[in-house]
């Protein structure tokens, strides 16, 4: 318990601390960026974190798999699908551009996300059967995603290949007031199935036996997981790692239960993301580091090491 | 209590059970014994309700265990796997409060209940270990607290001292041989009859229920106490057999096929 308090203050901490880091070159500037580019992007940041990092957490505990990601379901290709169409038939600026990239990668996620969902509702189905599904579609929708590019101007190209580097980059709260709830409420679903998703860490059938409805409780975290990840997918790209490290990290500190685990996931996908972006800010000065390359860079060879060192994990 | 009205099931195809059928009261003990592949495991998953039948029902009180909630359905029957696994480990005290899923309590009041479990139990030793840390024995000792935790009228037993060391096989039995004279509804799954033969008492011996299952299909029904049990498992496992008592005791030795 003490760990956790302490965890948890180091987390707001760093937080509070990340929208103070940047340059600011202009004093009277300071006020704007401060309020206006920097406060929602942490903002941003904690929602599009936190979300990734529950939702890896619940998708490793509901396939049984360590190495499931939010994106294991295919949601973050369906996403990319679906801004790549939109920066190819809809015009490259004005309001059309802003909002239509945003609702068709949504759309785009959320298709993939029902269509699994629906899969997973089906009783002869295997939790296996979901997970090969879910790369199955992956793999349908990076296929069309590079036929398309095979088609698209370069124009269009290069403009999908930034947004698939994912930032957090925005000015003003609208795309945030739009985000907080959608991954409040997909954070929520997941917390509720909980205790479900701890009786299910002794295998479908047992669960199953022990009085877990199975294919709701699937569906049901697969939807709100995906809703959850097509959110974030939608406005600030694909962010990479913290859905597959953040969850690997609270394992090695504290243990695997759930209602430690998935709402710890949550607190350090924020920080590590929030921290991640900070970084992303001020290491190259006057040019900004896509804050997606970052958590790779970082979350992979803590991921390495972490299998290294994972006799005491998994 | 338990009816089973078992006609098909069938994999891919394949068609595992047959024709089976099994009224349980509260309270009996039902041993399944049968060759690899006659399909054991599969009636105890088709009497859990994971399993759907083509034809047949599994009633219990002339419900139709697919009609029940899944918490009615986890009150009336549990399984114990023959190989308990965990995709992740957790503390022995999280794994057995979670097995009160069916309860609608708290999670602070499963684990007192889990911890109160434990201590009758004398393994509260183990409450804090990981269970990736525990030896076969130790691991299988959770797994029957998990049941108790679970307290469901019917257990399902498949294999419960299989890869056990003798001491713990015997252990187990009792264990089990406990919960039945306390009133429980046992179905286990086993090659090894010595360990019921040396678990129950002879005086109990009419009261155990013997099904024999061969390519899907009842082979034979007897009770412990049968003086044709011997020849009927001899037939099924179509060795020789021979009824030898040692230290007090029945036991069944298979010879070598001729």
């Amino acid at each position: 318990m003490k760990r956790i308090g302490l965890i948890s203050l180091i987390c707001i901490c760093i937080v509070l601390i990340a929208p103070w880091i940047g340059s600011t070159s202009r004093v009277d500037l300071s006020d704007f960026i401060f309020w206006q580019l920097r406060a929602p992007r942490v903002l941003t940041g904690v929602a599009v974190g936190a979300t990734l990092g529950i939702t890896g957490a619940a998708f490793q505990a509901l396939f049984g798999n360590p190495l499931a990601t939010p994106s294991t379901t295919g949601t973050t290709a369906g996403a990319s699908l679906g801004a790549l169409t939109a920066l190819i038939i809809l015009p490259n600026e004005g309001w059309m551009h802003t909002a239509g990239v945003p609702l068709f990668a949504f759309l785009g996620a959320m298709a993939v996300s029902i269509a699994i969902t629906m899969l997973a509702s089906q009783r002869n189905m295997h939790i296996e059967d979901v997970l090969l599904a879910g790369i199955a579609l992956t793999l349908a929708a990076g296929a069309m995603t590079t036929g398309l590019q095979f088609q698209a101007d370069i124009a269009a190209t290069y403009r999908a290949v930034q947004w698939s580097l994912g930032s957090l980059a925005q000015v003003g709260y609208d795309s945030t007031f739009l985000l907080l709830p959608l991954c409040g409420i997909a954070c929520l679903g997941i917390l509720l199935q909980t205790r479900a998703l701890e009786t299910m860490i002794s295998g479908e059938e047992q669960a199953f036996t022990q009085g877990v409805n199975v294919q709701f409780v699937r569906s049901f975290v697969l939807f709100f997981g995906g809703l959850g990840v097509a959110s974030t997918v939608a406005w600030c790209g694909p962010i990479a790692f913290i859905g597959l490290v953040v969850p690997h990290i609270v394992r090695m500190i504290f243990n695997n239960t759930r209602r430690i685990l998935f709402p710890m996931s949550g607190v350090m996908g924020a920080t590590f993301l929030v921290g991640c972006d900070a970084v992303a800010r001020i290491i190259f000065s006057g040019q900004e580091l896509p804050v997606g390359v970052l958590t790779a860079i970082i979350g992979a060879p803590v991921l390495i090491v972490l299998v290294i060192n994972r006799r005491r994990s998994w | 209590m338990l009816s089973v009205d078992l006609l098909e099931l069938r994999f891919a195809k394949h068609r595992i059970l047959n024709d089976i059928r099994l009224n349980l009261d509260a309270g009996n003990l039902v041993v399944i014994v049968g060759q690899n592949g006659s399909g054991k495991s599969s009636l105890l998953r088709c009497i859990s309700g994971w399993n759907r039948l083509i034809k047949g029902s599994i009633l219990l009180e002339n419900r139709s265990i697919h009609d029940l909630s899944p918490r009615e359905r986890a009150s009336w029957v549990s399984f114990l796997p023959q190989r308990p696994r965990l995709s992740e480990s957790l503390p022995v005290l999280d794994i057995i409060a979670a097995a009160r899923y069916r309860f609608s309590e708290s999670n602070s009041q499963s684990k007192t209940y889990a911890s109160r479990l434990l201590q009758q139990k004398n393994i509260e030793h183990l409450a804090h270990r990981d269970w990736k840390t525990l030896s076969g024995g130790e691991a299988q000792r959770v797994a029957l607290a998990c049941m108790q935790a679970q307290d469901a009228k019917i257990w399902l037993l498949d294999e419960p001292a299989n890869h056990l060391d003798p001491a713990v096989q015997k252990e187990m039995y009792q264990h089990l041989i406990e919960e039945w004279q306390q009133g429980r509804t046992l179905i286990v799954v086993t090659h090894n009859i010595n360990l019921i033969l040396g678990s129950v008492s002879p005086e109990s011996y009419p009261l155990v229920r013997i099904v024999g299952l061969q390519e899907g299909t009842t082979f034979f029904e007897s009770d412990l106490s049968d003086g044709t049990l011997t020849e009927s498992i001899g037939h099924l496992y179509k060795l020789p057999v021979e009824k030898v008592s040692v230290f007090g005791r029945d036991h069944l030795i298979f010879g070598t096929p001729t």
